[in-house]
C-alpha cells in the first residue's frame, strides 16, 4: 500500500496484463484490491489486523512472526488480534469465479492490435473500443490460446503425489508453485503465473483423504490454533516431545527445534483460518518443503540488539535504565585496573614483580622450597621448627642463599608484601618502601609476623 | 522463514510487472531465476552530483522474500560508478533503513526499493562518502544483512 502511491491504477495488475488489453482496463484495479500485498496473489483465508490493514493468514502470520509489526503501517501488532475478513474472502472468490468468464468475454471483443504496446496506449484503444457493444462471434487466435487451457490445464492434483513423491512419466514439478503439471502444458502453466490454482481448494484439497466419499459440506470439527511458545522458558525434552505430539521430526539442533515449530504454528494456525482446512498431511508435506529449502540454513531470526538500531531508539531511556549495570561494570573495570606506583620502582625487575594484592603468587614463585622454607631463607636455623626438617633446611637455606644474593633483593620484597598485606593497603608499602627494603631488621621484625601468624 | 513457493511466486509476479512497465530512470537489465537481479537507476532531476551516471544495483533474494529484505548493493563497473552519497560506501554497501531487518516491510518491493535510492540519491547535497569509509571496506568481511548500522540520520 505504501510502496504503491505514485503509481497510476493500470499498472496494479501484477501478473497479468489481461486486463489492461481488454475493454475493461478498469477492472485491473479490482483485481490488485483483491490482491495481497505480501504474495502478490489473490487473498488466500484474508485475516484484518486491528490497524485494518488485510493479508493472507499465512502472510501476516509469517510477518508478524518476524518482527511483529504490521507490514502495511509497521504499527505493533500481534496474531491473536486477527481475524478473519469473511468480506474479502467472499469477494476473492467470487471475483476468481467471475474472472475466467469475464476475460473471455472481454477477449471476444477486437483486441487493440498491438498488445505490446504500453499498456496506456492499449488501455486507450481499449476504452475507445470499449464503447462497442453486441456479440461478436469472432474469436481471434490469440484469445482462443488465453482461453482454452483455462479449461483445460488442470495442474495434477495432490491426489498422485500425495503418498509418496513418485513422479508420474510426462509430468514435471513447476519451478514457480512445484506443482506437478504435464509436460506439454508447463508453459501454458507459467504463461498463466500458475493461475490454475484456484479451482484446488474445490477438487483437490479434500482429495487426499479417500475415505471421505462424499466431500464434507461443511468442516463441523473445525482444528483449533495452537499457542505460540515462549521459547526460552521450554527445555529440550518438553520441545521434543511437542513436536513428536504433531508428528513431527524431533531431530536437530536446538535452534531448529525452534524454528520448525514455530514454522509449524504458522502453517497449522494459517490452515484453522482456513474456509477449508487442508488435511493434516498436506500440512506436513509443506513443512518438508520448508525443511529442504530453509531448514538447514540456521540464520539469526533471534537478532540481539536489533532495538538499538531502530531510528526511534531512546538512547537516554535506555541510559536510565541500564545505570546500575554500567555503573557495576565501570567499578568492575576499576578494580582490576593495577593501583599505579606512588614511588618510581627501585628497579627495571619492579614491573615483572606481581600485584601487592595477588598474595598466592609469591607462595608459588618460591614453591619449590615449600612455604616454610620462606622463614628459614632468611636466617638459617634460627627458625628450626622440628628435626624432621633438619635435612631440607640445609638444602633450602642454600637454595634461598641464592635468592637473597639476588641484586635487586626481590626475594625479600615477597615478604614485605605478603605481610603488607595483612595490614595496610599496597600503595602505602610502595611510598616508604625504599627504607623498609634497606633495613634488615624489620624486615627480620615482618619475618616474626610472619611465625605467629603461621606456626 | 517461508517456502520457496512463496519467493519465487512473488518474484514472478514482481518480473511480470516489470517486463511490462516501470518508472522512469529505473531499467531492469537482467533477471535470471529468482536469486538475483540487476537492475540500473539513474536520478532523473538535475543534481550536479549525480548528472548523466547510471548506477547499476544488485539485488540478492533470499528464500523468505519478501518476509527478509533483499540484499541491495550498487556493483562497480566500467561505465557504473558506485554513487558518492554520505551513506552509501565505496563498495557499494548501502546504508538505509529500509534494507535492514527492522525498516523493512514485505509491502516494499524491487520497484519501490528502486524509487526509495532513486529519492535518496536526489535529495542528497553532499558530496561525500560515509565517516570511516576506507576502514569499513578494507575491513568488513560481512554481508550487508548482516552488518548493525546505527541509523542516526533522518534526514534522507
Amino acid at each position: 500500500m505504501n510502496g504503491k502511491a505514485p503509481k497510476d491504477d493500470s499498472f496494479e495488475v501484477l501478473d497479468s496484463t489481461d486486463w489492461l488489453a481488454t475493454p475493461l482496463p478498469k477492472l485491473s484495479a479490482v483485481e490488485a484490491a483483491l490482491r495481497c500485498q505480501v504474495c502478490k496473489d489473490f487473498y488466500t483465508s484474508p485475516m484484518i489486523t486491528s490497524c485494518s490493514h488485510t493479508f493472507c493468514s499465512l502472510c501476516i502470520r509469517r510477518a508478524l512472526g518476524e518482527n511483529g509489526k504490521c507490514p502495511g503501517c509497521r504499527a505493533p501488532e500481534q496474531e491473536l488480534k486477527l481475524r478473519f475478513n469473511g468480506a474479502v474472502y467472499d469477494m476473492v472468490e467470487a471475483f476468481k469465479a467471475a474472472r475466467p468468464e469475464v476475460l473471455e468475454y472481454t477477449k471476444e471483443r477486437p483486441i487493440p492490435p498491438a498488445r505490446t504496446a504500453s499498456p496506456k496506449r492499449s488501455r486507450e484503444l481499449a476504452n475507445l473500443e470499449g464503447v462497442e457493444e453486441g456479440p461478436s462471434a469472432k474469436r481471434t487466435r490469440s484469445s482462443r490460446r488465453i482461453a482454452q487451457p483455462q479449461e483445460r490445464v488442470m495442474v495434477l492434483d495432490s491426489d498422485a503425489e500425495d503418498e509418496d513423491f513418485v513422479p508420474e512419466e510426462g509430468f514435471i514439478e513447476c519451478p514457480v508453485c512445484q506443482k506437478m503439471v504435464k509436460l506439454e502444458l508447463i508453459n501454458p502453466h507459467l504463461d498463466r503465473g500458475c493461475m490454475d490454482e484456484p479451482t484446488r481448494p474445490k477438487t483437490g484439497r479434500i482429495g487426499p483423504l479417500p475415505n471421505t466419499a462424499p466431500p464434507p459440506p461443511k468442516e463441523t470439527k473445525r482444528p483449533e490454533r495452537l499457542a505460540q511458545l515462549n521459547y526460552s522458558m521450554v527445555k529440550d525434552v518438553p520441545l521434543r516431545k511437542k513436536l513428536t505430539d504433531q508428528g513431527l521430526s524431533a531431530a536437530g539442533s536446538r535452534q531448529m527445534l525452534e524454528r520448525r515449530y514455530a514454522e509449524w504454528i504458522t502453517l497449522w494456525n494459517s490452515n484453522c483460518d482456513a474456509r477449508i482446512p487442508k488435511g493434516k498431511n498436506e500440512l506436513r508435506r509443506e513443512l518438508e518443503v520448508w525443511e529442504k529449502t530453509q531448514g538447514g540454513r540456521a540464520s539469526a531470526t533471534v537478532n540481539p540488539g536489533a532495538q538499538i538500531k531502530e531510528k526511534d531508539f531512546d538512547g537516554k531511556a535506555w541510559a536510565s535504565q541500564h545505570d546500575d549495570s554500567f555503573r557495576d561494570l565501570i567499578a568492575n573495570a576499576r578494580r582490576k585496573l593495577p593501583p599505579k606506583p606512588v614511588a618510581p620502582p627501585p628497579h627495571p625487575d619492579e614491573s615483572t614483580i606481581p600485584e601487592p594484592s595477588n598474595i598466592p603468587e609469591p607462595v608459588g614463585y618460591i614453591s619449590p622450597y615449600g612455604t616454610q622454607s620462606v622463614n628459614q631463607g632468611t636466617d638459617g636455623g634460627e627458625a628450626s621448627a622440628s628435626g624432621q626438617l633438619q635435612a631440607p633446611l640445609h638444602q633450602i637455606s642454600n637454595g634461598s642463599q641464592t635468592l637473597s644474593e639476588l641484586p635487586n633483593g626481590s626475594q625479600r620484597r615477597y615478604f614485605d608484601e605478603g605481610v603488607d598485606n595483612n595490614f595496610a593497603p599496597p600503595s602505602s608499602q610502595y611510598s616508604n618502601g625504599i627504607p623498609v627494603l634497606q633495613k634488615d631488621t624489620s624486615i627480620a621484625s615482618d619475618i616474626t609476623t610472619i611465625r605467629t601468624v603461621q606456626p | 522463514m517461508a517456502s520457496p513457493v512463496f519467493a519465487s511466486k512473488r518474484l514472478g509476479k514482481e518480473l511480470g510487472k516489470i517486463h511490462n512497465a516501470l518508472p522512469p530512470g529505473i531499467t531492469l537489465v537482467e533477471a535470471e531465476g529468482f536469486q538475483e537481479w540487476l537492475l540500473d537507476i539513474k536520478v532523473l532531476d538535475a543534481n550536479p552530483i549525480y548528472l548523466n551516471q547510471i548506477y547499476r544495483l544488485k539485488f540478492k533474494f533470499s528464500p523468505s522474500y519478501p518476509i527478509e529484505p533483499p540484499e541491495v548493493t550498487f556493483v562497480n563497473t566500467t561505465d557504473r560508478p558506485i554513487p558518492i552519497h554520505p551513506h552509501i560506501y565505496s563498495n557499494g554497501i548501502i546504508c538505509l533503513d529500509l534494507l535492514g531487518t527492522q525498516g523493512w516491510s514485505p509491502v516494499q518491493n524491487v520497484e519501490s526499493i528502486c524509487m526509495s535510492l532513486q529519492s535518496m540519491l536526489t535529495g542528497n547535497t553532499k558530496n561525500e562518502r560515509p565517516e570511516g569509509d576506507a576502514h569499513f571496506v578494507a575491513s568488513n568481511r560481512r554481508r550487508p544483512r548482516d552488518i548493525d548500522f546505527y541509523y542516526h540520520d533522518n534526514t534522507v
